[in-house]
């Protein structure tokens, strides 16, 4: 079955969790680190792409601590949330290496 | 709680339950010192997010027993006003006529006659509705659905032997295609729905009650109000000019039995009573719309009748397609 591509907050989010269960906030922090500090997902963002990965089963909740008196949830990558991130990473993968010997012919002829 | 907790709180209350305590915390661990209130971009954002997962889970609880509860409600208001449209078969001007005089407005012309997008005068395109609301109170669900898509259906050819190509004209357009609308919409919430016995065990004994007894207002409200007993010369054949004004009472009985449709399957404390008031509001928004312009102005009355009519009915025929392929991706889920 052909997906669509993954839009890039969704691609890191998810990415994000393949190093393992992450918190919200933690998401955050690691999709920052990840994109060098280029995306800076908001509570509200994240939060949306978080339900509809878990309603797609792409993730899904690990477990609840509560630290300092709040609910603290964890989430992890799915069997099909692995599989659609490495599928994603091979799409953008050949993309990429597609463009960068398009560039090298380009420059060799010029 | 700080002020910001308290704001971000506050703010959180557009998002589901589930949602919100694991929420405040992100926001309130990303939030810089000494903040108090959420900037507007964090606001925008929390906004859209919102507006994100619950029109996600809306869509994906389409198929689901609260929507399906919430069309029982829709095809009992849209059968019974497809049954009411049967009346308009025994409309004579004449009766709405007090004393041989007509109410005229001054600017447009138009009289009390031009106040509903009238159901056309074909007794045929209305006659099923009786029996199909019969078949679905027996729990005949099948024969209903079945009779009610017939009826709908056959408007169209019946409109073209009946009126041919004034079926298109103004005038009369606009009412045929507002109750070949109710039609289809009542056939569409029969399919997706339990049926008006269920929707009659849903509202109660009394809010059953008052949504026929709001039916049947409306159906004499289209078979010719009362004549107004006021300070009519007297004289035959006369006509009288007079403009619409909101203290003209004529505009009562119909806005009445429609507010009583619609106050009968208000239930805001349930989760299909909601849903129920959102349908039954746009279904019965371009009736109500009419209504609101009749001591507004005659002019505008046809074109905003027909933007609600063209904006409100494919919305809802959109929910009920969204709720249709729902239904069809569960089976085959159920059946793989």
């Amino acid at each position: 079955m052909k997906h669509r591509p993954l839009q890039e907050p969704t691609f890191l989010i998810l990415t994000a969790l393949a190093a393992g269960p992450q918190h919200g906030y933690g998401i955050i922090g690691d999709v920052e680190r990840i994109s060098d500090g280029r995306v800076r997902l908001r509570a509200g963002t994240l939060y949306a792409a978080l339900d509809r990965l878990t309603a797609d089963g792409l993730a899904e909740i690990d477990r609840e601590d509560v630290v300092e008196g709040r609910l603290r949830r964890y989430y992890r990558l799915t069997e099909t949330g692995a599989a659609r991130l490495a599928a994603e990473a091979e799409r953008l993968r050949h993309n990429a290496e597609t463009a960068t010997a398009r560039l090298r012919l380009a420059g060799g002829s010029a | 709680m700080s002020p910001l907790e308290h704001r971000l709180s506050r703010w959180l209350r557009l998002y589901p339950a589930d949602r919100r305590e694991e929420m405040l915390g992100v926001l309130l661990a990303t939030a810089g010192p000494g903040q108090e209130r959420p900037t507007v971009r964090e606001a925008a954002d929390l906004v859209g997010g919102a507006v994100r997962i619950r029109l996600r889970r809306e869509i994906r609880s389409l198929g689901g027993p609260v929507w399906r509860d919430a069309f029982a409600v829709l095809a009992l208001v849209t059968a019974a006003l497809a049954c009411t449209a049967l009346i308009a078969y025994f409309r004579d001007e004449t009766m709405l006529m007090p004393k041989g005089f007509i109410t005229f407005d001054v600017d447009s012309g138009r009289s009390y006659a031009d106040l509903f997008p009238e159901p056309a005068q074909v007794w045929t395109m209305w006659a099923p509705w009786p029996l199909v609301g019969a078949l679905s109170l027996l729990r005949l669900r099948h024969s209903a659905v079945g009779l009610a898509w017939a009826a709908a259906l056959s408007q169209l050819p019946w409109l073209a032997v009946a009126q041919g190509h004034y079926a298109l004209q103004t005038g009369d357009v606009e009412g045929n295609l507002m109750w070949f609308g109710v039609a289809v919409l009542a056939a569409s919430a029969l399919s997706l729905s339990d049926g008006l016995r269920h929707a009659l065990a849903l509202l109660g004994r009394w809010r059953g009650a008052a949504l026929l007894v709001g039916a049947a207002m409306f159906a004499y409200a289209l078979l010719g109000l009362p004549a107004v007993e006021d300070s009519l010369p007297e004289g035959h054949g006369v006509v009288l000019v007079r403009s619409a004004t909101i203290s003209d009472p004529i505009w009562l009985p119909a806005a009445g039995a429609l507010a009583l449709m619609l106050v009968a399957c208000a239930r805001p404390r349930s989760a299909y009573g909601r849903r129920s008031i959102a349908v039954v509001l746009l279904a019965l928004s371009p009736l109500l719309c009419t209504l609101v312009l009749w001591f507004t102005s005659f002019g505008t009355l046809g074109s905003a009748a027909g933007a609600l009519l063209i904006a409100a009915f494919p919305v809802l025929l959109a929910i009920m397609a969204g709720a249709f392929a729902a239904r069809l991706r569960g089976r085959r889920r159920s059946t793989s």
